[in-house]
Order: structure tokens, then C-alpha cells, then sequence
């Protein structure tokens, strides 16, 4: 998949006299790629505390500010050589772990990250990439009746349709499917609409001889090797749809350089459609009903003539046992930190979800306060009542995998493992509330 | 995260095109696996080996010959095959492999903006050329497992340049007979140029099967291949031939680098076709015998397959095809899925001799006996 992007670009000073340059790049920026000004003014101020907080750690240097527009959101990028600097602000906790001082120094930095819908961080050797990203604004779709209807005639399946497709299918699987079998964007079905325009997002509808939409299947791509599906979603009785559905799903990324294919939310059992049991992963509800369990299935698209990858010695029996079971040959590299240099505070991206009672922490960039880190995020997320606490690591990483101890250590278990779901398998923690 | 401007560098179509993975060599994958042992099934390799001539011949190689540069356009394996096809030397050339000839052909004759036209299950490297050169691949379904003339012939345009056939299409197995073929060229009327890929003809023996080297005189705009690395079990030499009128191979050997068969690879290919006449028809029996093997499994599991010409048959399974890959490899058989060629669950087997197709059905029956 490409996604569609136009930009603008800067290369400024880490200094305060430039400030006021990027916040007119990122404000008209954020203008002509289509926010409206009270999230257009969110970027600007994101732009402008992130370049005063690199101005005091790495004055002078330069700076490379790149405005984007994407499909669903603005992006401001920054891109600088910086080695060993803190970036810890950006992390969801960030506050309550430091002295007085160090609020003053990193506030600016908070603030953006504050500020802004999202954020990620990037370092590769002496060079950092943090982006900052401001989401569009999506009406909300009222979902439609709860009935499924009768086929008329044969059905073929359609991808990419006209956008009133999408819109109508999105709003019909939010009447018949419950809330944790349908994404949170589906309500906003203008969203999916850019999505698929933008090729972010694969799109087939099903249609029957009189026209009328009989299903969807959507699928996004969390990693180059892999794609992750929403669906089959049928809006009749008739188990063809499903059918149809998940093979022109499975001949459409198969023609791609994609490795696997698994479910993000799978509505039915795929076994019969070459699909495997990856896991059943539990959500617990905020309202006090029964958890729910969620199958995960998955398929290989091609041959996998197996890999290495790295896990923490007390992640090897889970992962000796999964492999086997899903036979693939890993050569399994233990690690563990051995007191090596890293930066002194780590980074952890988190991804809420309140309707889920969601969220997913990942690890991105490495530090010698993890554990302490991963501590305070899993004290925040249970005070605010999260129940469905995730740790996503890859095992492409060695100082990733080596977080399966701390993460063992602090009641996470692991959940399932994705082959291919990252730079390489990745293991999905899932945090266990202790016994009563 | 270099600095390098490859937005800028890099041409568009390089930068969407997915690179090729080639599965590991055998030795690492008997470790990843701890296998005693290997059977590729997957290549469509002849297991017998190449002709005995071949391997006497490789045997007395003298070291002497490997600082010496190679003919570089392989004369005398031109004048060999020119007198045994009945042919110039002119009318031939010769690759590293059909790949490189492949290259060679769209090279020489498509520009930005034209296309070719070819099936979309079938040999994938015409399409992987054509994408990788910047040109629009269209690839047309088959019908009934067979390329379809019509649709062909229903997406060529002003800009279409080559059509690629192959003939007997892998992996399916099916064939154009000669009135078929013949049809087709009348109505493509010299105004593309038409690939006729033959690399399994020596394993074809129906009386309509048409050998396009005797249609070269009447449709001019036609060019064979033919390969080396099937029937004479030379795949690892990487030789591969073109056929076609003086005229076309003096126009693609202006795209072609010289100097790309090694000398190993020349000197094995004058001995294969020197007498291959038993080593043809061994080979010949071997698959006929797998053929009959497999087929009767298949039927008496009730799985759907298609055992068409070539070393090779397709079979349907009821699991995927990637985890049935990984379940056969796990006891030293390694099969192709078929997935990726857009026949999901699909496998598709080399056929070789029979102990070892003996092990493979006993090894699929049991795996999906007991899944």
C-alpha cells in the first residue's frame, strides 16, 4: 500500500529566534492541507514547543521541519542529529517522575505531545525522527437498523467501492455487529473513506445482482510484511458473503509482497478458509459485563523458511511452545540487558481506546529507567481504568525482547505471538490483574 | 535513515516494486528444520540429474579454463543448436537463464508508456520485468486453467509491444494445441511481438502440441524459448535460449550483455543436446510414473488436481497451502505453494522418482489425515 502525501519543508537553527518561521510553515501548512483552524492552531503550538525544547537541548543545530498532509491527519515531522538527549516527556506519564527542574526543561516538550493526537519516535544511530500528528475532523455516522436482509441473485465482490458504499456499509456494521466487533473509525466512515482513497486501507464490499451491499471486508497494513483485517462483515443471512469475502480478501493481498494475513477483529471462524488459531485474547468490559474473547486468526501467504529472533530467556519456553505449534523455525537468540549503554530515560508510545477499555504501549526508545517506566505507565493506565493493557514487542529488536522480563516480572503474560507482525514476529504482553 | 535524496533518485515503479526473497540455501534450512534430509519439490528440477555426458564432461574440466573469459556469444552453442533445430547460428541467442532473456526481449522492444499482456497465473517474471522496467503489466485470467486468447487478444493496444504464452503454462499444466496457437497469431497479425515460452516442451508428448520453432518462417514476429534448466537438469548453469528470425535477434541482442554464460554453462549445454534422446525419454518415464502416482492419490482423497504436461502438478488441499508447506518441510519435502501464484491453498510438486514421490504421499496423506 502507498499512501498519498503532499508536503512542505524547513531546515531551521534549534533556536528560539526561528520559532515563530515554523509555526507559520505549520499553521498555513496545516491550512492548505485541510485542519480547520482550531486544529491547525493545535499543530502550530506543537511545533512551536517541540523546537523551543530542542533549542535548549541542542541549540544551533540544524533542524529539518517537514509539514505533511495525509489521508486522515497533518504531520509535522522533525528530523535532527541528537545523541543521548531526553525525550522522556513524550511519554504519557511524563511529569510525574520528574523534579521540579526537569519539568521546566521538558515542558515545552510535553506540551506537544500533549497538544497533538499522536506522536512517534524514530532514532537511527545519531539521528532522531519525532513526528507529530494532528488529526482530521470526521462527522460521526448514525448507525443504521439492525436486520439483515436476503441475497438477490448472485454476489460479486467489489473493492474499493464509490465512497456511498463505504459510508453505508460502515454505518450498517455499526447496527448489527456489538461495539467490540466494530473499530472505533467506523463511526466515522469518512475516515475509512480517505483511508482507502489514500491505499492506507484495502476495501472489498460485496453486492448482490440488485446492488444492495451484502457485506465488507477492510484491512490495513501494521507492518510491511503484514496485513490486519476487520471483518468478514455480512448484512445478511446468507454464509456466501463471508465467503466470498475472505477469498478475494486472501487472492487480493496475495498478489502483494505481504507475508501474513491476520485478524484485527474477526467476526467468525475462518478455519475453514485456510486461517489458523493464532490466540483468544480477553477484553474486560469498563461496565462490568462479562469479558469477551476475541479469536485472532491468521494465515501465511507465502512459504516462511524461517528466521532468527530474540527473546528474553524467560519469553523462550512461550515462544519453543508457539513455534512448534504453529510450526515455524525460529533460531531463538536469548537476551537480556547485560548493563550495555542506552539512553537514560526510555520512551513508550501509547494508544488508548477508551471504548475498548484499550490501551497499547510500545516500547520506542531504549533506556536505562524501562522497567521504571513500564512501572509508572502500568500504575497510570490502572488508576484510569484501563483493563485491556497491551505491551507490543518486536523480536527483530534485541533490547525490545529484552523487556520480556520486566514485563513478566510486572504481571504482563504473553498474549499471542504474530509472525511477521513487525520488522519481524512480534510477542503481544497482556496485563493480568492479580488474583483478589 | 541516510541522507540520501532516494525520493529523487529512485524511479517510482523501483521504489513500489517488492524485491524477490529466494528461499535459503539447503544446508540452512536442514538446520533451521534439523533435517537429514532435503527434497526440493518445488523448482521443477529434474532430479535425475543431467545427461551422463554432461557429468563426464564437467569431471574433465581443467582449472585452465576458468581465467579465460567465455565465448561471449556463445558460438559454438549457437551452431549446435542452429544444426539440430535445422536454424542459423544468427537465428539464436543465448542467456543466463530464460530471466535474463526475458529482460532482454522487453528491453529491446517496450518503451515508457507501452505494455505487455500475459496471464495472471502463470510463469511471474514477465510480470515482474515488465513491472520493474516501468511498463503496465496486464494480466489476464485464465480460463478453465488455460490462457485465454480472446481476453488476450481483447487487452492488446496501440501500445502493447509483447504478448508472453507459455506454453505449457506453469503451473498449471495446460497447452495451446497448434490450431489454437496458430489461430491466435493470424489474428495477432505481426503487430506485437509474441513470446512463445516453451521450457517444458521437451516433457510434452501430445501429437498437437505445437513446437514453435517450425512456426518461426510463417509468423515473423514470433520468438521461442527454450531452457536448459528443466529437461537437461542444468539449472544451476543458468543457460536459456531464444529462437526467432535473424531480423528479431538482431534487434534484442542490441539489449542483451554479452559475456553472461559462463563456460561451464556453454560446454554442458553442447554436450546435453549432443545425444539426449534416452536421457529425454527416462526423464519422460520418471514423470509419467509420478504423474500416475500422484494423480491416483488425489483421486482417492477427493482432492481436485490438475496433472497437465511439464514435471509438475498442482492439487487443491483443504488446509492452507503455507502451513501444509511448513508441515511437509518439517519432513524434508519441499513443495511450492501456490498462493502468491493466485491459486490460494493450492501446492504444486515436482514430480521425480519414486521412492521419493512414495515418502511425499505418505507424508500428505497422513498430515491430512490427521489434522
Amino acid at each position: 500500500m502507498t499512501a498519498s502525501c503532499q508536503s512542505v519543508s524547513i531546515t531551521v537553527p534549534a533556536d528560539a529566534v526561528w520559532v515563530s518561521l515554523a509555526q507559520m510553515a505549520a499553521e498555513n501548512g496545516a491550512g492548505v492541507f485541510g485542519l480547520p483552524s482550531a486544529k491547525a492552531l493545535r499543530l502550530t503550538m506543537g511545533v512551536e514547543e517541540l523546537l523551543l525544547y530542542l533549542a535548549q537541548t541542542i541549540p544551533g543545530q540544524d533542524v529539518r521541519i517537514t509539514i505533511s498532509g495525509r489521508s486522515t491527519h497533518v504531520a509535522a515531522e522533525f528530523e535532527f542529529a541528537s545523541e543521548g538527549m531526553d525525550l522522556s516527556a513524550l511519554n504519557i506519564t511524563s511529569g510525574a517522575a520528574h523534579d521540579e527542574d526537569d519539568i521546566f526543561v521538558s515542558m515545552p516538550l510535553l506540551l506537544a505531545s500533549r497538544m497533538t493526537d499522536g506522536f512517534s519516535v524514530e532514532r537511527m544511530g545519531e539521528r532522531t525522527r519525532i513526528a507529530l500528528r494532528v488529526d482530521r475532523v470526521y462527522q460521526e455516522v448514525d448507525p443504521s437498523p439492525a436486520v439483515r436482509g436476503a441475497v438477490r441473485g448472485a454476489v460479486s465482490v467489489i473493492p474499493a467501492p464509490e465512497a456511498a458504499v463505504m459510508v453505508d456499509a460502515c454505518a450498517r456494521v455499526c447496527g448489527l455487529y456489538p461495539v467490540h466487533l466494530v473499530p472505533v473509525w467506523f463511526r466515522t466512515p469518512g475516515k475509512v473513506v480517505n483511508m482507502v482513497d489514500s491505499g492506507e486501507m484495502g476495501f472489498l464490499a460485496a453486492v448482490d445482482e440488485s446492488g444492495a451491499t451484502c457485506g465488507m471486508v477492510c484491512w490495513e497494513a501494521p507492518s510491511k510484511e503484514s496485513v490486519a483485517f476487520y471483518g468478514p462483515y455480512s448484512f445478511t443471512e446468507s454464509p456466501a458473503v463471508s465467503r466470498l469475502l475472505v477469498e478475494e480478501l486472501v487472492r487480493t493481498v496475495g498478489r502483494t509482497s505481504v507475508k501474513v494475513v491476520f485478524s484485527h477483529i474477526a467476526t467468525e471462524d475462518l478455519s475453514g478458509h485456510g486461517f489458523e488459531p493464532l490466540a483468544r485474547v480477553t477484553y474486560y468490559a469498563a461496565t462490568g459485563e462479562a469479558p469477551c474473547v476475541l479469536p485472532i486468526w491468521y494465515r501465511h501467504l507465502r512459504e516462511d523458511f524461517g528466521a532468527s529472533v530474540w527473546a528474553h530467556p524467560d519469553l523462550v519456553p512461550f515462544l519453543e511452545e508457539r513455534y512448534d505449534e504453529l510450526v515455524l523455525m525460529r533460531d531463538i537468540r536469548p537476551t537480556s540487558g547485560m548493563g550495555e549503554r542506552a539512553s537514560d530515560a526510555s520512551v513508550f508510545s501509547t494508544r488508548l481506546t477508551r471504548e475498548l477499555n484499550e490501551a497499547v504501549l510500545r516500547p520506542m526508545l531504549n533506556g536505562i529507567d524501562n522497567a521504571e517506566n513500564l512501572a509508572r505507565h502500568l500504575a497510570a493506565l490502572r488508576k484510569e481504568g484501563f483493563q485491556n493493557i497491551f505491551f507490543q514487542v518486536d523480536l527483530s529488536s534485541g533490547w525490545q525482547a529484552a523487556l520480556g522480563g520486566d514485563l513478566l516480572a510486572m504481571g504482563f503474560t504473553p498474549a499471542m505471538l504474530l509472525p511477521h507482525g513487525g520488522q519481524s514476529d512480534v510477542v503481544m504482553f497482556q496485563y493480568v490483574e492479580p488474583a483478589a | 535513515m541516510s541522507n540520501l535524496p532516494l525520493d529523487r533518485l529512485v524511479p517510482s515503479h523501483i521504489r513500489l516494486f517488492e524485491p524477490y526473497y529466494p528461499s535459503l540455501p539447503d544446508r540452512e534450512l536442514m538446520r533451521l528444520y534439523r533435517l537429514d534430509h532435503l527434497h526440493r519439490l518445488n523448482n521443477n528440477e529434474n532430479a535425475l540429474g543431467p545427461p551422463p555426458a554432461v557429468s563426464e564432461m564437467l569431471e574433465k574440466v581443467e582449472a585452465g579454463v576458468f581465467p579465460v573469459y567465455p565465448g561471449g556469444d556463445s558460438r559454438e552453442l549457437r551452431q549446435a543448436l542452429a544444426d539440430k533445430h535445422g536454424k542459423t547460428p544468427e537465428q539464436f541467442l543465448v542467456g543466463n537463464g530464460s530471466c535474463e532473456l526475458i529482460s532482454s526481449v522487453v528491453k529491446a522492444f517496450c518503451e515508457a508508456g507501452d505494455n505487455i499482456v500475459t496471464a495472471d497465473q502463470t510463469f511471474a517474471v514477465y510480470e515482474w520485468v515488465a513491472e520493474f522496467s516501468g511498463l503496465d503489466a496486464r494480466l489476464i485470467p485464465l480460463k478453465a486453467y488455460a490462457f485465454d486468447p480472446e481476453a488476450m487478444l481483447a487487452a492488446v493496444d496501440g501500445r502493447t509491444k509483447i504478448i508472453f504464452v507459455c506454453n505449457p503454462n506453469n503451473p498449471t499444466g495446460t497447452y495451446w494445441s497448434r490450431d489454437v496457437l496458430c489461430r491466435f497469431l493470424d489474428r495477432v497479425g505481426g503487430q506485437q511481438i509474441v513470446v512463445l515460452d516453451e521450457a517444458y516442451f521437451e516433457y510434452v508428448e501430445r501429437d498437437d502440441y505445437p513446437d514453435g520453432m517450425r512456426l518461426l518462417e510463417r509468423y515473423p514476429n514470433l520468438i521461442v524459448f527454450r531452457t536448459f534448466s528443466k529437461m537437461y537438469a542444468l539449472a544451476a548453469l543458468r543457460v536459456g535460449m531464444l529462437c526467432a528470425s535473424e531480423e528479431l535477434v538482431d534487434i534484442v541482442r542490441r539489449a542483451h550483455v554479452a559475456y553472461s554464460v559462463n563456460t561451464l554453462g556453454q560446454l554442458a549445454a553442447l554436450e546435453a543436446i549432443r545425444d539426449d534422446a534416452d536421457f529425454v525419454a527416462r526423464t519422460r518415464a520418471m514423470v509419467a510414473r509420478a504423474k500416475g502416482m500422484l494423480s491416483e492419490l488425489f483421486a482417492d482423497m477427493g482432492l481436485e488436481s490438475l496433472a497437465g504436461e511439464g514435471n509438475y502438478v498442482m492439487v487443491k488441499t483443504p488446509m492452507s497451502d503455507t502451513l501444509l508447506h511448513r508441515k511437509l518441510l518439517r519432513q524434508g519435502l519441499m513443495v511450492r505453494t501456490m498462493t502468491g501464484f493466485r491459486f490460494p491453498n493450492w501446492i504444486r510438486i515436482s514430480l521425480v522418482q519414486e521412492p521419493v514421490m512414495r515418502e511425499f504421499c505418505t507424508a500428505f496423506r497422513q498430515l491430512l489425515d490427521t489434522r
